[in-house]
């Protein structure tokens, strides 16, 4: 007997990119999840996406495709989950190479991670975020990500005492 | 009398020119402020408008946190927050107003008691964790300022060497802990009720090290554990311990009990056994085996409990002796299909050490008895345990044992006729192991065609072959001719399912002539 064809659902980004993918692929979302749940009827008409754009999708999609068929996170488990999370900044080779992505996008994965409700992308994205950072000076962030000191000068010499005692033995 | 402001030029004639350029400079530092405040508001908007600008401050915080690390001894660095605080307006605020952020009290070598206590101030009401080695006087006012909020403490480490320090500290831990959910004491010396009973949270305890005078079921509340570990607390016998359980501990789901005093000093008196319904894992070390069986009547285990046993064998005792006394029902309270890993050490001061996967508590006669030898470190210890056990039923083994000889793996080997998977873990191990294939590959042509009968060799059921060092070319040839011999070939359906190397010089492609898999082991 042949299985049994998986659904295909279609969905639009803002940029009015189409993309038709498999249900299970999608559902990594937690947002389409409940979306495709709330939908009783077969519906021919395209999900909109307003928060994604059709590049940044394709993105997401590669990742969802990747690790389709791994359990989603309970409610159980995510306790455990964010404190072994909050623990360790490792990526799997496949999400590293996976992610290896300009900054711009890689802010965009994160953001539309954050919007589709796909933790475990999310967690990449941070953690890579949090290896670019780790173990810099401010000016050396303040490089990386193209972002000026703009502190008031009361900020200053808070920071000027702040660094003075933290230095105390 | 006239006043001095009517007639300045006689008594200051600069004072009208000074109220001039007064005036000036108050102009200007008003407009520098103005532009200062211009500039500010520019740089402000300029950072806006970088690629990580759109991220929303809930995640910039995840990434903060992600930031602050874990070392070996899982301690985080909240120190690493400063200079995420020094980037930007925007950056300085989330990390200050994150309160979880601070929510860490530690000591990596660097903080002094202001830290902790602008840590403490910092993280508001969020609950806490604590981790810390009160060893000095700054350690120990840094446990103080820290257990003083014990309230919101959820998760604590204490460790203590010294006296002194511990009795500053201890009492702050009979304060009740509402919302504690594990609790790691060291060399902490227990002597009344922690934590006032009130602890409903509580699911983990650890205790290391710790100096128990007298333990009761008032000690501590253990009703929602659900792990619970005792290491070295050499002053409580673990029988004594056990017996101040509850009759039932519900949750809990691994216990680990490593200590050296076993048995307890009386004799110990007939008692219901404790239950443990959801147990997943109970790891024993001990110094003699009789003990256990001590230990496995008090406990109530069900069959799917993993049992860890580390055991130093007395002399003249083997790991049969112990297999025959736990296999005798009356004794037991768990059933007999239970599972258990045994760690085996002939002596306390000798390196022979073998581990054991012992498959239900049968009778090694029994023809359901069945194990795996999963390590051995000595060839004195295996040959001794060969000699006593039927070897012929092992279907895993890790071998890393300087010294064998072709006669080891011609005969002592021959005798694992179910051998499935072989683990060469120690370059000794592997030249003799390779040694060995070479010189009887010598035997073999790679065209032969001999049939499974015709030769007499070990290994007729290896399916996995793991080696830590990598073979040359001509050794892999003659592993070739070696499992083409032993009818392991494709063709004949007998094949080797995974050959693990590490990386090194060479691969030969004829390998995967006699296996599916060679999987290259990197590091």
């Amino acid at each position: 007997m042949a299985a049994p064809a998986t659904q295909q659902i279609k969905i639009r980004c803002n940029d009015e990119k189409e993309f038709t993918v498999d249900r299970d692929v999608l559902e990594r979302s937690v947002l389409i999840k409940n979306m495709l749940e709330d939908v009783t009827e077969q519906q021919d008409a395209p999900i909109p996406l307003p928060n994604v754009s059709g590049p940044v999708m394709a993105k997401v999609l590669e990742y969802c495709t990747h690790h389709r068929g791994e359990p989603l996170p309970s409610a159980d488990t995510e306790q455990s989950q964010d404190e072994t999370r909050k623990r360790t900044t490792d990526i799997s080779e496949w999400d590293q190479k996976f992610i290896t992505v300009d900054q711009e996008m890689l802010f965009e994965i994160i953001l539309a991670a954050n919007y589709l409700d796909i933790k475990s992308l999310l967690d990449v994205g941070c953690k890579t975020v949090a290896n670019m950072i780790k173990g810099k000076t401010p000016e050396e962030i303040r490089k990386l990500f193209n972002i000026v000191n703009d502190f008031t000068p009361e900020e200053e010499a808070q920071i000027k005492k702040e660094n003075e005692w933290a230095e105390d033995r | 009398m006239t006043e001095a402001t009517e007639s300045p030029d006689i008594y200051d004639p600069h004072a009208s020119k000074r109220a001039q350029i007064d005036q000036q400079v108050l102009l200007l530092q008003q407009q520098a402020f103005l532009l200062q405040q211009q500039i500010q508001k520019l740089l402000v908007e300029r950072n806006t408008l970088t690629p990580i600008s759109p991220i929303p401050n809930e995640i910039i915080s995840s990434i903060f946190l992600l930031c602050r690390g874990r070392d070996h001894f899982d301690k985080i660095d909240t120190r690493a927050l400063l200079p995420l605080s020094w980037v930007c307006h925007r950056w300085r605020t989330i990390v200050l107003s994150t309160a979880s952020l601070w929510a860490y009290i530690g000591y990596t070598g660097k903080e002094n008691l202001r830290w902790a206590e602008e840590c403490l101030t910092r993280s508001k009401q969020a609950p806490l964790e604590i981790n810390l080695v009160a060893r000095n006087p700054l350690t120990t006012a840094i446990g103080v300022t820290a257990l003083c909020q014990i309230h919101r403490v959820r998760k604590l480490a204490l460790y203590s060497s010294g006296q002194s320090a511990w009795n500053t500290l201890r009492g702050f831990l009979a304060r009740p802990a509402p919302i504690l959910e594990t609790l790691t004491l060291g060399y902490a010396d227990i002597a009344t009720p922690m934590l006032s009973g009130v602890s409903p949270m509580l699911h983990t305890v650890v205790l290391q090290e710790c100096r128990i005078s007298s333990w009761n079921s008032n000690t501590l509340s253990l009703g929602h554990l659900r792990h619970l570990s005792l290491e070295r607390c050499g002053d409580i016998p673990v029988i004594t311990f056990i017996q101040s359980l509850p009759p039932s501990l519900p949750h809990l789901e691994t216990l680990k009990l490593y200590t050296t005093l076993v048995a307890s000093p009386a004799p110990t008196p007939v008692i219901s056994p404790v239950h443990f319904p959801n147990l997943k894992s109970l790891r024993l070390l001990t110094r003699a085996p009789s003990p256990i069986i001590q230990l496995f009547q008090l406990c109530n285990l069900p069959a799917a409990t993993e049992l860890d046993v580390h055991v130093t064998m007395n002399e003249g005792e083997t790991v049969l002796d112990l297999v025959r006394l736990l296999q005798a029902p009356e004794r037991l309270h768990h059933p007999p299909n239970i599972s258990m890993r045994l760690y085996h050490a002939v002596a306390e001061d000798t390196d022979g050490r073998c581990t054991f996967i012992i498959k239900g508590l049968h009778s090694p006669d029994d023809e359901n008895f069945s194990f795996q030898v999963i390590h051995v470190w000595s060839w004195s210890d295996i040959s001794r345990i060969f000699h006593s056990l039927p070897v012929q039923k092992v279907t895993t083994l890790t071998l890393a044992v300087p010294g064998l000889t072709m006669d080891d793996w011609t005969n002592v080997f021959a005798q694992l006729i179910h051998l499935e998977d072989l683990v060469l873990d120690d370059t000794d191990t592997v030249l003799s192991f390779t040694g060995f294939i070479v010189l009887s590959a010598d035997n073999f042509k790679l065209d032969d065609t001999v049939t499974a009968a015709d030769v007499d060799l070990p290994f007729k059921s290896l399916k996995s072959l793991v080696l830590s060092e990598y073979i040359s070319e001509s050794v892999a040839i003659d592993f070739l001719r070696f499992f083409t011999a032993l009818k392991i070939r494709h063709d004949c359906g007998l094949r080797l399912q995974k050959l693990c190397l590490p990386e090194g010089v060479f691969h030969n492609e004829l390998l995967h002539e006699i296996v599916d898999e060679v999987i290259i082991l990197s590091g």
